[in-house]
C-alpha cells in the first residue's frame, strides 16, 4: 500500500500544480473510461463498469484487485459519469454506501484532478478511472470506452 | 474460579475501548494522500486492513414507560483482504454498558461483548462469493445492517425483529450480476442460527437451531430513478422443540429525486399450524437540506397472540460531519408492543 501511495505522490507531484485549465484545452462533453496505456485490461462494458464503481465486484476477471478511481464529488465529470453509469449523483448513493460500510466495503479512492488519475493509472495496472475525453494524456492512458457521445 | 471468571470478563469488556483508542491514534498518525468519499469512515491500514467503529448514546422517552438514557452500543468492525480473493470480516458489539432509568438511577451491567460477525469470504469467481461464519441473515433489507449507526432511524421496525432469526452460521452464497442494465443478487444461506457466541443467548425462541433461506432482488434505472424487489424466504427450528417455522417476505427499494424509499412485508407461519406473525413497513428518507433528511414511515404489526398494532413514525437524521450522525424521531401508534413503543427517541453515534 505505501509504495503504491508513493508511485502516485511521485508520479502525480509535478502534474497537480500549474494544471492547464479546461478553457485552453476546449471543452467536450464526452467522458472517456481509461486505463493505463501498459494495462493488460482490453476492454469494459457498462454492465461491468456500473459493478466496479458499485464494488459490486472487485476483481478482475484474472482475479487480480480492481481499484476504481473516482474524481472528486463536486466535479461535473464526476457527476456526469454517475449519472451514465450508476444512474444517480453522487450525493444520492449515500444510503448505498452507508449499508456497504456494514460489510467493510469502502467507495472507491478519489483523486483530485484528471492529471492525477492519468499519472496514477500509468503506474498501477489494475486501476480504472474516467475524465473529459479533451484530459486524457494518450502517453500515459489508454481509453476503454467512451460515454455520452 | 470466580476469580478467573471476573478476570475474563474484566477482559473482555476492556479490550473493544482500548482498539478503538488504538484505531483513533493510528488515524491521527495517518493523514490523508489520497482521499475518500465524505461517506467513508474507518482508516486502511497497510496490508488492506480496515478498521472502523462506533458508539451510540440513546435517550429513549416512551409514552408509558420511564425515560432512558443508555449507553447501549460500542462496535467495533474490521476486514482483513490478504489476498484479492479472499477476506476476514469480524465485528465485535459491547452492549448494555451502562443506563440511566427515570426514578431508578444508573444501571451498570459491566457490559456485555457479543460477537455480531465473524466470516470468512472467498470469490469463486468475480460475480460469486461464499462466506463461512456467522452472518446477519439476509432476510429482507433492515436485518443486514441491523441496529448500526447508519439506519436512517434509532429503532427498526417492529416486523424485522424477532420474527425470522435476524442471524445465520454456517455457509452463505452470494452472487451479484448486472446484464443488461439489470441488477440481480441472489443469497443462499445455511445451516445454523446464532452458532458463534461468547454466551449461550437467555431467550431461545429464535436464536438456536437449524436454519435454511434465501433471497433474490433484481432493480433497474427507470428514468432518473432506481427501483428493485426482493424475495425472501427461511425455514427455522428451535433446537429444542424442533419445531419448524417458515418466513416469506418481499422487500422493496425505490430512489427517486434524492428520496430512498424502502418497505418490507414478512410473514411467518408455524408448520404446525396456529396464528401467524405478519407485518410490514414502508419508509421514506426525504433530502432537506446536504446530509439532513426527514423520515416518515408506517408499520403495521400482528403477532398471533394478539390484535394488529399500528405505528407512524416522523423524524430526522443529520450527518453533519461523516464521523458523527445525529437522529430524532417520535412514534405515534395504535397499541404499545415491547417492539413498537410509542413516544419520543433520539440518538447520538460516534463513528472511527
Amino acid at each position: 500500500m505505501r509504495y503504491q501511495l508513493a508511485r502516485i505522490l511521485c508520479a502525480a507531484l509535478p502534474l497537480l500544480g500549474g494544471l492547464a485549465s479546461a478553457a485552453e484545452r476546449g471543452h467536450s462533453e464526452s467522458i472517456a473510461v481509461v486505463v493505463g496505456a501498459e494495462s493488460g485490461i482490453a476492454d469494459v462494458t457498462m454492465d461491468t463498469l456500473r459493478e466496479l464503481y458499485l464494488r459490486r465486484r472487485r476483481v478482475w476477471p484474472d482475479g487480480s484487485r480492481v481499484i476504481p478511481v473516482n474524481l472528486p464529488a463536486d466535479s461535473e465529470t464526476r457527476k456526469t459519469f454517475s449519472k451514465l453509469v450508476l444512474g444517480r449523483l453522487p450525493q444520492d448513493l449515500s444510503g448505498y454506501w452507508n449499508r456497504l460500510y456494514f460489510d467493510g466495503i469502502q467507495p472507491p479512492v478519489v483523486l483530485r484532478t484528471p492529471e492525477a488519475v492519468c499519472a496514477y493509472l500509468a503506474v498501477e495496472p489494475k486501476a480504472i478511472g474516467y475524465m473529459r475525453r479533451d484530459e486524457v494524456d494518450r502517453a500515459a492512458c489508454r481509453i476503454l470506452l467512451v460515454l455520452g457521445e | 474460579m470466580r476469580r478467573v471468571i471476573e478476570l475474563r470478563r474484566m477482559w473482555s469488556i476492556a479490550v473493544v475501548p482500548a482498539l478503538l483508542v488504538t484505531v483513533l491514534a493510528a488515524s491521527a498518525l495517518a493523514g490523508p494522500i489520497v482521499t475518500r468519499d465524505p461517506s467513508g469512515v474507518g482508516i486502511v491500514l497497510p496490508g488492506n486492513l480496515w478498521i472502523s467503529g462506533d458508539a451510540t448514546i440513546t435517550v429513549e422517552a416512551p409514552e408509558t414507560q420511564p425515560t432512558t438514557f443508555e449507553l447501549d452500543d460500542v462496535s467495533l468492525l474490521a476486514r482483513w483482504e490478504p489476498l484479492s480473493r479472499l477476506a476476514f470480516f469480524g465485528e465485535l458489539r459491547l452492549e448494555n454498558v451502562f443506563e440511566v432509568v427515570e426514578h431508578e438511577g444508573v444501571i451498570t451491567s459491566g457490559g456485555i461483548v457479543e460477537i455480531e460477525r465473524l466470516y470468512a469470504e472467498t470469490l469463486l469467481t468475480p460475480e460469486l462469493s461464499l462466506r463461512i461464519g456467522k452472518v446477519f441473515t439476509p432476510f429482507g433489507l433492515w436485518n443486514v445492517i441491523s441496529r448500526g449507526p447508519l439506519t436512517w432511524t434509532v429503532e427498526e421496525p417492529a416486523i424485522t425483529e424477532n420474527v425470522f432469526p435476524q442471524r445465520a452460521t454456517g455457509l452463505s452464497l452470494v452472487y451479484q450480476k448486472t446484464w443488461r442494465g439489470w441488477s440481480f443478487d441472489a443469497t443462499a444461506y445455511a445451516p445454523g442460527q446464532n452458532q458463534i457466541q461468547f454466551r449461550e443467548a437467555e431467550d431461545e425462541s429464535l436464536d438456536s437451531g437449524l436454519l435454511f433461506g434465501g433471497r433474490v432482488a433484481a432493480g433497474r434505472d427507470f428514468g432518473p430513478a432506481y427501483a428493485s424487489l426482493g424475495l425472501n424466504a427461511a425455514g427455522f427450528t428451535r433446537r429444542e422443540s424442533r419445531e419448524w417455522q417458515t418466513a416469506t417476505g418481499l422487500d422493496l427499494e425505490v430512489y427517486a429525486g434524492g428520496h430512498e424509499i424502502t418497505g418490507e412485508l414478512t410473514y411467518r407461519v408455524p408448520a404446525a399450524g396456529g396464528r401467524t406473525t405478519h407485518g410490514l413497513y414502508i419508509q421514506d428518507a426525504i433530502p432537506i437540506v446536504r446530509t439532513l433528511y426527514g423520515v416518515l414511515r408506517f408499520e403495521y404489526f400482528r403477532r398471533p397472540d394478539g390484535p394488529a398494532a399500528t405505528g407512524q413514525l416522523v423524524g430526522l437524521f443529520w450527518r453533519p460531519v461523516p464521523n458523527l450522525v445525529l437522529k430524532t424521531q417520535y412514534i405515534f401508534g395504535t397499541r404499545r408492543l415491547e417492539n413498537l413503543e410509542t413516544g419520543f427517541e433520539a440518538s447520538l453515534s460516534l463513528l472511527f
